[in-house]
């Protein structure tokens, strides 16, 4: 510039150092500016302003140019300078709002929160690793991390800020500049929902098991509540009926009312018969006196007990079968209970047939029916005891021990009791024992 | 002649329970199932319903809303369960009272004699026996055997007189706060329980073991005359 000066003004002069000041300053921010200002009206006045090569200036108007320059350069390059930081904190601040719309985002899709909070702790500020620590009393203990080399006390890290109350985020990397202190600190509030949430989750998860166990005892409770109060509610009714002074009952009336407590007496006797007897079996205290007994002679006291005058029972028992190696009061408590299950599923036009059979060292008894049938998924289940196929109590029904009973007491006795589908729909109960041979086979009790 | 509607899937009680309500003179038709239940009620014969709650095909409460949807004849519910829910659920719903299974004939006949009883609307005032005290709801006077009198506030008039005018009924706590406050919530659940432990006081002969003022748990109070 200073070959050039003859061709161009002091204006024009001016006006280049301006620009050199305006792009100082969106590099270098204010301060820089506002020195390459001062100097440059120092170098105008030294090359430019004549007397050249002088620091002194000889006409007035050159002085009120430099001056001038001083200024506008000092106005622009602060003008720059601002609108430059805005920009910058406009920019630093969508960063912010999109991490934080992230983070959002990553709560409300739940479970996983809190690993993929931290992962974003550690990506947002460039950390080696993030650690989620908790105190009660006592030294710290992590409740998640992410990174290599995780800080495991408050003091491992490079900056820490605290979550909740004893929880502490805790980040190690490098030391955190103090405007991304405002964004960790909404981390931080992230962090306590997603610890909340998860510990919340967890607590449901443990109760739910609890809540399962309840539910069965209180239907449990419901069903043999029910099962006893239903025959005694009619023992009770016939019998104070009985009493009342102010009716006088006809005979048939009085036999009906007699036979019905009788009947519900038998019906709570059984009931009750049925629950000792589970506890025995529970308790392991069954008495078995396993001798040989003839299917046939033990059916036929079952099939008194189960449904007497009943015509629906189609019994197919071989005259050549063999004994079985069995204790007769148990077994007819087993056939009989088989035979009242399947008549309490059978439909009422179909009959419930009980055939048995030898096969390879044993006897099979099987009790067909041809009601709804059980579930292949359920076969075992149902020996399970409370287990009732429906939940409202069907007529006459039990509250489901007399299978879990046939299947005790022939496990006692050496046998199995398996559930098979009929053919054409249906249940069929199998109870298979061992053939009585002349000596009785270890194992069982006698 | 009263029309009893009895439904029960028992058939022995089923049968007892109708051949006493028949001794004494009721009309009876028996039900079995929800269904037949529901087809009887339908027809509108029937003065009171006598409902076991455990039915096989319709749960008691589902007929108990089906018929309160058209009907308002008393409905007594049979429970086999000793908790509550299920009779507060049922009173809830609409029905008029309950009984827990077992449950003796004189207690039923006597619940099923106070749901048929008239209101007694356009009547004398009565006089009532509480204890030692004669309650004459018409003057409004509580005296006792030997001329005293004893003092009821207005609140505990109110109360006394909603379960003296419904005697041997279930009057539920819905039904008296209804009456007392003009709406069946309120936030302190002793409210009853304080008004009723004071009239107990003023006017049984042992209110630790009252013998008329009775307390259903969870359900409401009964005037046993």
């Amino acid at each position: 510039l200073t070959t050039t000066r003859s061709e161009i003004s002091l204006a024009a002069d001016v006006s280049i150092y301006l620009l050199l000041v305006i792009v100082t300053s969106m590099v270098g921010g204010f301060y820089p500016a506002l020195l390459a200002a001062i100097a440059g009206s120092l170098l105008l006045n030294y090359y430019f302003a004549p007397p050249i090569h002088t620091f002194t200036i000889a006409r007035g108007e050159n002085i009120l140019a430099l001056l001038t320059f001083l200024l506008a350069a000092a106005l622009v390059s602060r003008i720059v300078d601002t609108s430059a930081r805005r920009s910058a904190q406009a920019t630093r601040s969508r960063a912010e709002a999109e991490t934080l719309s992230a983070l959002a985002g990553s709560l409300l899709r739940g479970e996983q929160a809190l690993p993929a909070l931290l992962e974003r702790v550690q990506e947002t500020f460039a950390m080696q690793s993030v650690s989620l620590l908790t105190r009660s009393t006592g030294p710290w203990s992590v409740l998640a991390t992410v990174g290599t080399d995780a800080p495991l006390s408050p003091s491992d890290g490079d900056c820490t800020t605290e979550v909740d109350e004893g929880q502490m985020l805790v980040l190690r990397g490098h030391r955190l500049p103090a405007e991304d202190q405002r964004l960790l600190t909404a981390f931080a509030a992230q962090v306590a929902v997603a610890y909340r949430q998860r510990a919340l989750a967890e607590a449901a998860r443990a109760i739910e098991p609890l809540a399962e166990s309840e539910r069965a005892r209180t239907a449990l409770l419901n069903a043999v509540s029910h099962d006893l109060r239903t025959p005694i509610a009619s023992a009770k009714a016939a019998v104070s009926s009985l009493r009342s002074a102010d009716v006088v009952w006809s005979a048939e009336d009085r036999d009906e009312l007699l036979a019905s407590a009788d009947d519900s007496l038998d019906r709570l006797t059984d009931l009750v018969t049925n629950l000792l007897d589970l506890s025995r079996l529970q308790a392991g205290v069954l008495p078995v006196l396993a001798t040989r007994v003839g299917v046939d002679d033990v059916l036929a006291r079952a099939l008194d007990h189960a449904a007497p005058g009943s015509a629906k029972i189609d019994v197919d028992i071989p005259t050549d079968l063999p004994d079985v190696l069995a204790d007769a009061g148990l077994l007819e408590r087993v056939l009989a209970n088989l035979v009242q299950n399947a008549l309490r599923y059978a439909p009422d036009r179909t009959s419930v047939r009980v055939a048995a059979s030898a096969y390879g060292g044993y006897v099979e008894v099987r009790v067909v029916d041809h009601g709804p049938g059980i579930a292949r998924a359920d076969a075992d289940a149902v020996f399970s005891a409370f287990q009732r196929r429906d939940d409202t109590p069907a007529h006459g029904a039990g509250v489901g021990l007399g299978l879990a009973i046939a299947r005790g007491f022939t496990d006692s006795m050496g046998g199995s009791v398996q559930a098979e589908e009929t053919p054409g729909g249906g249940a069929t109960l199998v109870v298979r024992l061992a053939i009585a041979t002349d000596t009785p086979p270890a194992g069982v009790d006698t | 002649m009263t029309h009893v509607l009895i439904v029960e899937d028992e058939r022995p009680l089923l049968r007892a329970l109708a051949m006493n309500v028949l001794a004494r003179g009721y009309e009876v038709t028996e039900a079995d199932t929800g269904a037949k239940a529901l087809a009887a009620a339908a027809t509108g014969a029937h003065d009171v319903m006598l409902l076991d709650l455990g039915l096989p095909d319709v749960s008691g409460l589902e007929i108990i809303r089906a018929v309160r949807a058209y009907a308002t004849m008393p409905i007594i519910v049979l429970s086999a369960r000793t908790g509550s829910g299920d009779k507060v659920a049922a009173l809830d719903l609409g029905a008029d009272d309950y009984v827990t299974k077992p449950f003796s004939i004189d207690e039923l006949l006597a619940r099923l004699r106070a749901a048929t009883r008239r209101a007694s609307t356009g009547e004398a005032d009565p006089v009532v026996q509480i204890g030692d005290v004669t309650v004459d709801l018409g003057a409004k006077t509580a005296t006792t055997a030997d001329g005293g009198r004893v003092h009821l506030t207005p609140t505990e008039w109110h109360l006394l007189e909603s379960l003296l005018r419904a005697p041997g009924k279930l009057v539920t706590g819905r039904t008296l706060l209804t009456q007392l406050r003009g709406t069946p919530d309120h936030t302190d659940p002793s409210y009853l329980r304080i008004y009723v432990g004071q009239l107990r006081r003023k006017l049984e002969r042992e209110p630790s073991r009252p013998r008329h003022l009775i307390t259903e748990p969870g359900m409401g109070y009964r005037f046993q005359p």
